[in-house]
This record gives C-alpha cells, structure tokens and sequence, in this order.
C-alpha cells in the first residue's frame, strides 16, 4: 500500500512542488520550520489530487498508459477498499497540516481539494474543458505551493503576485503539453484536449507564447537581474527550439521525450529562480555574487537537462 | 553508447560543480535538494 501512495504522489509532480514551497519561502524572507509541514502538506495534497484523477480516469489510462507502472488503478496493485483508504487519508492530512498556517491556511486547503473533485468528477469535470483545465491547474499547482511556502515564514511582506503570476504562466506552458502521450485514449473518450482541439503547431506556439509572457513577467518581478534574466533567455531559446521539433514529431516516444526536456528546462527556471531569491536575502555577499551565483547555477542545470534528450525519459 | 557516455559524463560535472557550490555558499541546500530529487531516474519511478 505503501508503494501504491508513492505512485499516487508522483516524486517529480511533488519535487516541483516543494521547489515552489521554497520559492515562496525565500520570497517572504527566509526559511521557517513551517516549511517542512508545508513540504509533507504538498505528498498529501498531490496524494489527493491524484488518486482522484486516477480514480475517474482509470479507463482512459488502461488505453495509454497501459504499461506504467505508476498507475496502481491500472496495473491492480491495490483493491478499492484499500484506493479509498488512501484517499480518505490524504484529505485528513491535508487539512490536518494546513492547520500550521491558521484559519486561512485550512480554507485555501479546503478550496483545492474542493478544485481537485471539481476537475476530475462529472457535472463540472474540468478536466474535459479545453480552456479551463490547464489554466485551473496551473493556478491551482502554483498558487498553492507557493502561498503555502510563503505563509510559512512569520512576518512575511506584500505578496509577489507578479512573481506568482509568471510562475503560474510557466506552469501553463508546461501543461499544454502533457496531452501529448494521452492523445489515443483522450480521442477514443472524447476529451477534447487543447491539443486534440487545435493541433501540435497551434498548441506548441501557444505553449512558447505563454513561455516568453513567463519569462517577462519573472524578469520583471526579480528587477530584471542581469542573472535571472540571462538563465531565462537561455532557457527560452533551449523550450523554443524543443517546441519547433515537437510540432514536427509524429512519434509518440520521441514526443514524451521531447515534453520531459521542456519540463527540466522548466524545473531548472524554477531552481534558478529560488537561488536568485536565496542570495537576495543572504547577508554578505557581494552584489556580483547575487548575480552570478543563479547565472551560474541556471546555465548548468538548464543547459545540463535542456541540451539533449534522454532515453528512458 | 557515445551519447550515455556523454550523458553521465554532464551528471558528474553537475554533481561536482553543486558539490563546490554548496561548500561554498551552504544556504543554498534548498537548490541541491531539489537536484538530487531530478536524479532519481524514471525507470526507479515506475516501479
């Protein structure tokens, strides 16, 4: 059962969640020993979030995801008494950790696990919506881990939205494309993704647009840092170019691998992104140092995981 | 076999170079924390 709630949190859904709790925690100031039930607080949250959508969409994953093993609903792993179980506790959790960031932590806890039935279960099964369901979970992804990162430090500032919003638009880009590998089974069920509706080319151009609208919005919240925004031109040029060969990729595999690149070019941003804040607050350091440390680090990691594809992506 | 060659020859210089990084600059664990979860492979994920 133990390895069936691994699966349901999804390690690099719940890695890019913590890094937002972090970003959020670095925003407001610094780190506070809130943040660790904010990091236990995302493995349920995203427990939660999906089990559900497995749950609702087991049908459709046995048509594409017929050999992932991270899918406990498709391969049998669990009973149903044993999925409801699991869920069960990850609604408790949640809500039970939410308590560490007072009253307007629980209710922000209880909204997203309300959006997280609302996307998945019919009447309102945002999910199907073409329009709706990247933004809805963009936002909510975002929001959440960010704003429960930064309400974790005590005597916090004005809140970035800025900094959120590009943060939210990045997300966007990124989940436009995750229809990719599920366009058989979304076909045969008639869920009428962006991708389905409007095609790879439509669909890649819109994810670069909303890529670029990230990057100035992030730039524009980090005072246009000459370190962020270098990383972040790298990491554009590296999305766009990945972008322009999925448009033209008929294969599947090729089409995951090209999509898990986008996201470590993405992840990297992120990363970059927390050591610029990291620095900012530090005491002691030189302001070449401030720059150059998240220049430093964001043309490794974004040139380290952008440059080329992997295999077993 | 070039290109995994390549491939984890890019993962140990990374290593390295956040090994540095962070005896140098230790307040910044939160990023390394993060790269070591980017190195659990897919295929570990799956099973």
């Amino acid at each position: 059962m133990l390895r069936s709630i691994i699966k349901f949190a999804r390690i690099r859904i719940i890695a890019t969640c913590f890094a937002l709790v972090f970003v959020g925690a670095a925003a407001a100031g610094g780190l506070d020993l809130r943040v660790a039930a904010g990091l236990l607080m995302m493995i349920a949250f995203t427990v939660h979030a999906n089990s559900i959508n497995d749950y609702t969409d087991r049908e459709i994953d046995a048509i594409n995801l017929q050999n992932a093993g991270d899918r406990p609903l498709v391969s049998g792993d669990i009973s149903n008494r044993q999925f409801w179980l699991i869920h069960a506790g990850s609604v408790a959790a949640t809500l039970a950790l939410s308590a560490f960031f007072g009253w307007r932590g629980v209710v922000l806890s209880a909204i997203v696990l309300l959006i997280d039935y609302a996307y998945s279960i019919r009447p309102l099964r945002i999910t199907d919506r073409t329009f709706l369901s990247p933004v809805l979970l963009a936002i909510t992804y975002t929001y959440y881990s960010f704003t429960i990162g930064f309400w974790a430090v005590a005597n916090s500032p004005t809140y970035p939205w800025l900094l959120t919003a590009g943060l939210c638009l990045g997300f966007m880009a990124r989940l436009l494309l995750k229809d990719f590998r599920d366009v058989k089974g979304d076909q045969q069920h008639g869920k009428l993704t962006f991708l389905l509706r409007f095609g790879p080319r439509v669909t890649t151009v819109v994810s670069g647009v909303l890529w670029a609208a990230s990057m100035l919005l992030v730039a524009a919240a980090t005072s246009y840092a000459y370190g962020v925004v270098l990383s972040l031109i790298v990491g554009a040029l590296l999305v766009w170019y990945w972008l322009y060969k999925l448009a033209r990729c008929p294969q599947i595999r090729e089409q995951e691998q090209i999509v898990a690149v986008i996201a470590r070019v993405g992840n990297g941003a992120i990363l970059m992104i927390l050591a610029h804040l990291l620095c900012v607050q530090q005491t002691g350091l030189s302001t070449s140092e401030v720059q150059l440390i998240p220049l430093a680090i964001g043309i490794v990691v974004i040139l380290g995981k952008g440059l080329y594809v992997r295999p077993n992506a | 076999m070039r290109k995994v060659k390549t491939q984890k020859i890019a993962i140990l210089l990374e290593i390295c170079f956040f090994a540095v990084l962070i005896g140098f600059y230790p307040f910044l664990w939160p990023v390394l924390l993060f790269v070591a979860l980017s190195y659990i492979p897919a295929k570990v994920l799956k099973k």
